[in-house]
Formats: structure tokens, sequence, C-alpha cells
């Protein structure tokens, strides 16, 4: 399955079944029920329902795409995956460096200007304007569609073994309960509901993760006793690249670079600010939360490796065992409980985020793409978010190896089709209907089956490059060469409204 | 490739804001989105030809990581800039910010492929190895917040502003609904 394996949160956790651990846990999960419920009494649109009526703020819009942004792996796999590989997993997070500002100079300001001029509920919205073409449209859809099951259910999958671990009711049941929360505020309030309990959570997240920097700095003695301890017994966990190769752990950068501008789930969020003129402190403050939200990623990794290499604490029976481990041994137990009911905020809040585009492919695109449109968005948009939960929590049930693969190509197979056709596309006059539906249909193609013939153990790409990366190259390509090809249509597919928003 | 689209009457109300000849300012910043476009083609073709040394042996497959640290950040500066462009205005000021980010990232990628591998006794710098002192300081942590305070200076100037909003929705068609919806 490639490198993209160790990303994912499929093993189970250490028993965390502590009262002051259940106790904070059981707070969160109230604080999160009651703004869900003030949320569902101000949800009264398919509007309000998918896109938070689009009246939300600057702060809330940072907060929540950072909140999204970061899924449990943040928290619990990324420490693994640093104490495992040594420095090369940074390159899953270095792209922050250059992401927030990149999407909002290439997608902010063209996805909620054309907000100005059409209604924008989903992305595969945006396409169909962008090309003029239900067909682009429905195409999105499905692979959005396809991304969400599979990521939801790794994620459903990650929040039941946190549940199980605080509470210990069997990962069964704590599957089923951590869908019924989450479930709990995202039918009945949406995406509204999403929203502000993102900024509950990311909030939750960055005190959290800032805190834990500390203690990780403190208990390795800082990055020199750190590196010191390191140095002596394996050198190569602090090359720049870890145990990867250079080419995988450049093609982390690549790929978690320039994808992060086709993940629907963050940049879906750029229709709902109000006041379109808030971009402008927009990547500052998303770049500030994400910074202190991922400092546990890499501290929490380094410090847990040098501390196991010292003989300070036993060896790990996993690496997933790393924050866990750490928290319990050298951090307060309501600090330790605070991160544990992070990391469930961190998976809930990227677990609703899929919730609402699945269900706006299903309820809203879908149906425009063949030419009809629903006559209850809002109900239909409930009934969908239901179905998505429940098909994602019964493939979470069959946990193992096939959840982790279903949750490996989401990020890529958002990557591969919305990059080119959206994040290009909206920037270059040149780019044609026939080169958007031509790459998202490459994309759909080479992720589906380099991922399939990996998980198959029939083909995986050497030096560690994943599927992800070949996809997201290939469908840039074939977007560029159809579009050269078909380049007289392009000036018939661009309305003008759309060419005056792709002007500003 | 160049856009087909390029010198066509665009943005006939964005005027100059240093008052100079309209269709000079159209020409540069044709010029630039042109040279974005040409180089994003360049830097994935190039990442292709750098995954596609994965498949050969030494010394070929070794050219692959030196090809992805550099043609990897063109890639993602040209994106940047192809979002940055203004008809009639170019990239300003962005382009020196732009400049000095993209030698960091990419200066940083090469340096840590040149520098020799880590051993016990390797000097530290800021506390971790030279290499990794780089990746880690010079690509993650010193562009971090120098974009976006970029961003945030020269957005009224070069972003967005009252009257871009205002030219935007006056494009709306007829009948055209942005807060629409079925309820």
């Amino acid at each position: 399955m490639g490198t993209l394996a160790l990303l994912l949160q499929a093993a189970p956790m250490p028993s965390l079944s502590q009262p002051i651990i259940g106790g904070v846990a059981l707070a969160y999960f109230v604080v999160v029920a009651i703004i869900g419920t003030w949320a569902a009494r101000r949800t009264r649109s398919a509007t309000d329902f998918f896109v938070a009526g689009q009246g939300i703020g600057l702060f809330t819009l940072a907060i929540a795409s950072m909140a999204a942004t970061l899924s449990g792996f943040a928290f619990i796999g990324g420490p693994g995956l640093v104490y495992t590989v040594g420095l090369g997993a940074v390159f899953i997070v270095l792209p922050a460096a250059l992401t927030n500002s990149m999407g909002a100079w290439v997608m902010a300001k063209r996805l909620r200007l054309l907000a100005e001029v059409r209604e924008m509920m989903t992305i595969p919205d945006a396409i169909a304007a962008r090309y003029d073409s239900r067909a682009a449209q429905g195409l999105s859809a499905v692979a959005i569609i396809i991304a969400v099951v599979g990521y939801m259910a790794t994620n459903i999958l990650a929040l039941g073994l946190v549940i199980d671990a605080i509470f210990a009711p069997g990962l069964a049941l704590s599957i089923w309960i951590g869908t019924a929360i989450v479930l709990g505020y995202s039918v009945s309030g949406g995406i509204l509901a999403g929203i502000y309990n993102d900024v509950f959570q990311g909030t939750l997240m960055a005190l959290a993760s800032g805190a834990v920097f500390w203690y990780a700095l403190e208990a390795g003695g800082g990055f020199s006793g750190m590196s010191r301890t390191i140095l002596a017994t394996d050198a190569s966990l602090l090359s720049p690249w870890g145990k990867l190769t250079p080419l995988a752990a450049l093609s982390f950068y690549f790929v978690f670079g320039l994808g992060s501008l086709g993940q629907p789930h963050v940049i879906h969020k750029f229709f709902m600010l109000r006041d379109a003129r808030r971009l402008k402190w927009f990547p500052l403050l998303m770049t500030a939360a994400l910074f202190v939200s991922l400092l546990l990623f890499i501290g929490v990794g380094l410090a847990m490796k040098s501390l196991v290499l010292s003989g300070a604490t036993p060896a790990l029976d996993m690496p997933d065992d790393a924050t866990p481990a750490f928290l319990l041994r050298f951090t307060p137990v309501p600090l330790a409980a605070l991160v544990f009911a992070s990391v469930a905020a961190a998976i809930m809040s990227t677990v609703n985020s899929f919730m609402s585009i699945g269900a706006a492919a299903l309820t809203h695109d879908l149906p425009v793409a063949f030419g009809t449109r629903l006559s209850n968005e809002l109900k239909w948009g409930r009934i969908w978010t239901v179905v998505i939960a429940l098909v994602s929590a019964v493939v979470a049930q069959a946990s193992g190896t096939l959840v982790a693969f279903l949750g490996i190509f989401g990020w890529g197979l958002f990557a591969s089709t919305l990059v080119p056709a959206l994040a290009v596309g909206l920037n270059w006059r040149g780019a044609t209907r026939a080169g958007a539906i031509a790459s998202i249909a490459t994309g759909l193609t080479i992720t589906l089956s380099l991922e399939t013939l990996a998980y198959l153990k029939r083909f995986s790409f050497p030096a560690g490059v994943t599927a992800s990366a070949i996809a997201l190259v290939s469908s840039l390509l074939v977007f560029f060469v159809v579009s050269w090809f078909t380049r007289t249509t392009a000036a018939a597919t661009l309305a003008p409204d759309v060419r005056a928003v792709m002007e500003v | 490739m160049s856009d087909p689209m390029k010198g066509a009457a665009s943005g006939a109300t964005n005027g100059s804001p240093h008052g100079a000849p309209r269709h000079a300012h159209e020409s540069a910043a044709g010029a630039v989105r042109d040279l974005a476009l040409r180089a994003l083609i360049v830097g994935v073709i190039g990442i292709a030809i750098a995954y596609a040394t994965a498949f050969f042996s030494e010394p070929v497959a070794r050219l692959g990581p030196w090809i992805m640290a550099v043609l990897m950040p063109i890639t993602m500066f040209a994106m940047m800039v192809l979002g940055a462009v203004r008809a009639g205005r170019g990239i300003g000021p962005l382009a020196i910010p732009f400049v000095v980010v993209f030698v960091l990232v990419a200066g940083g990628f090469v340096f840590a492929l040149w520098l020799p591998p880590e051993a016990v006794d390797t000097p530290l710098w800021l506390g971790l190895p030279p290499r990794a002192a780089v990746i880690l300081f010079g690509v993650g942590l010193l562009p971090l917040f120098m974009l976006p305070i970029v961003y945030a200076l020269t957005f009224d100037a070069f972003t967005l502003n009252d009257e871009d909003i205002a030219r935007v929705r006056a494009a709306r068609l007829p009948g055209a609904n942005p807060k629409g919806g079925t309820h």
C-alpha cells in the first residue's frame, strides 16, 4: 500500500480509561452537542446546510479550515511516523509554509468571487461554472463521493478507536457511538454546526498541541538533547529525509503542497465567507493556527524516539503509541485528557466536513449533472448525510487493511481530480472543458488503479513514491495536453461573469 | 504553450494604477502569466522525469531528487504567480518575496542533498544537524509567515479591493441568484 499506509490511524490505542480523561472527553462531547443544537436552530435552507448561509467571519473561516485540514493523524499517526521514519515524515507538514498563501492567491479569491455571481454550494458547482459543463460537474462529484466514503470510513474507525481507548465499550460499539455523535450535529445543523464546532475543536487542538510541544522539549532536553541522543544511535533518523528516500520525501512535499489546492472539504469553506475583503488576513491567521497545531507532530515523535533510545521509557509496541505513551508518562493528566479530546475533535471536524461535501455531491451535484434539481435540497441533504455516515460506519466495522486501503487514496484522489481542473483552470483562460473532463477522468482512473495494484501487491512505484503523486502529475499533464489540442474551444466555454472573476 | 486568449480584450475596466499606458500593463501582465504557465508546464514535466528516473539504476536514479528539488518548487511558485498575477498590473511588488521564498525552498532542498550525511559528532545548528536544520528552519519555518504577511500588506493594491468586487458584481448574468438554493 506504500508509504501512505503509515498515514492512517487504524490500529488500537493503549487503554486511556482514567476518570479525568473520561470526564474531559465527556465534557467535550457535551459542548459539541450544545453547539450542534444551537446551529440546528439556525439552519433553515440548503444554503445554510451546505455553505453556512455564506455568513461566516474571518476567524471562523481560518480556524475551521485548520480543523478540517488536520485529522487525528496530526496527533497520533504523525508523531508515530516521525518516531518510525524520522524527519522524512516532516515533509508532510512542511508545505504548510506555502500552502495557505498559495491557496489564498490561487483559490480563495476566485472561489469567493464566484459566489458573488453564481449560486455556489459545492466545488463541482465551481467546476461547472468554469467550464459550462454538467459532465465535468458530475464526474468531479463522483470522484468526491468515492474519496469521501473511503476517507470517512478511516476517520470513523479512528474515532471508534479513540472512544474505545477512553471508555472501553468495545470497538464495534465505539464506532457507532462516534458516528452517532458526529451525525447528531451534522444532520441537524449541517455545515453550520460543523463550522462552529470546528472553531471550538480547532482552538482545543492548537492549545493542546502548543502545551504538549513545550513538555516534549523539556522531556527530551530540547532539540540539542534529542539530536545528540538520536545521532548516537541511529543518525539516519535525523537525516532530512529520515528513513525515506529523498525522492519519496520530496514527493510528500509535492502531493501535500500542490495537492492542498484540491481538498474540497477545506476550499469549499471559501464560499462561506461573509465578506470577500476579509480574506486579507486569512493566510496569516490560518498559518498561525496550523503552525501551533502541528508542533505536537514534530515534538512528540522526536522526543519519544530520544527517550526510548536513552532508556528513559520502554520501547513502544507500535509507532502509533508514541503520543499516548508520551502523554501518560510525561504530561499532567488534565493535559493528556485535553489532547485525547483534541484527537477526537480533529477527527470529528474532518468527518463533518466530509459528510457535508459528500451529501452535497449526492443532493446537488449529481442531480444537476443529469439536468434536474431536487425540490427540497435541505431535506435530501439531511437524508444523504445519514446514508453516507451509515455506509462509512459499516465499512469502518471491517477494521483492517481494507479500511486503510480506502482511506489511502482520499487525499490523492481529491488532488489529482480537482487541482488541474479547478486550481489551474480558474487561473488560466486557455483551459478547456475537454481538458478538465480528461484530467478528472485521468486522476480518478490512475489513482484507483495504482492504489488497487499496490493493495493487491501487484505493483508499487520504486523509491517509495506514492500513487497519489503519479496520479497528480499525470492528470496535470493530460489537462495541459488536451487543453492545448482543444484550445480553439477555450473562449466558448468561458461565461462573461466567470471571465470577470478570473480577471480580478 | 501560450494562453490562446492572451491579448484578447479582457479586463476592459481594469485600469492602470499608475496612469501608464494601459496596453503596456496588459502586455506585461500577459507576459508574466505566460511565463508562469510555461514554468508550471516545465515543472510538471520535470517532476514526471524525476519520477521516471526511479526506474533506472545509478547514476540516472541519483538525478531524480535533484530534478525534483528544483522543479517541484518551480511548479508551486509558478502556480502561485498564476494566481497572483492581475490583468493590467502583473505581480508588482510580489516578485521579490516570491523569489526570496523560492530561493529558500529550492535552495534548502539542494543544500540538503549536497551536504554530507549526519554522523555521531555532527555539529548542531540550532539544535539540529545542519541538513535537518536547513530543511526544518530554512524551508519550513522562515517562509512560514513571510508570504502571509506579504499577502496581507499587498491585498488592497494587488489582490482585491472594493472596485474589483463591484466590477465582478456588475458582471452577474441576468437572473443570477448567488444566494439561491432550494429549501
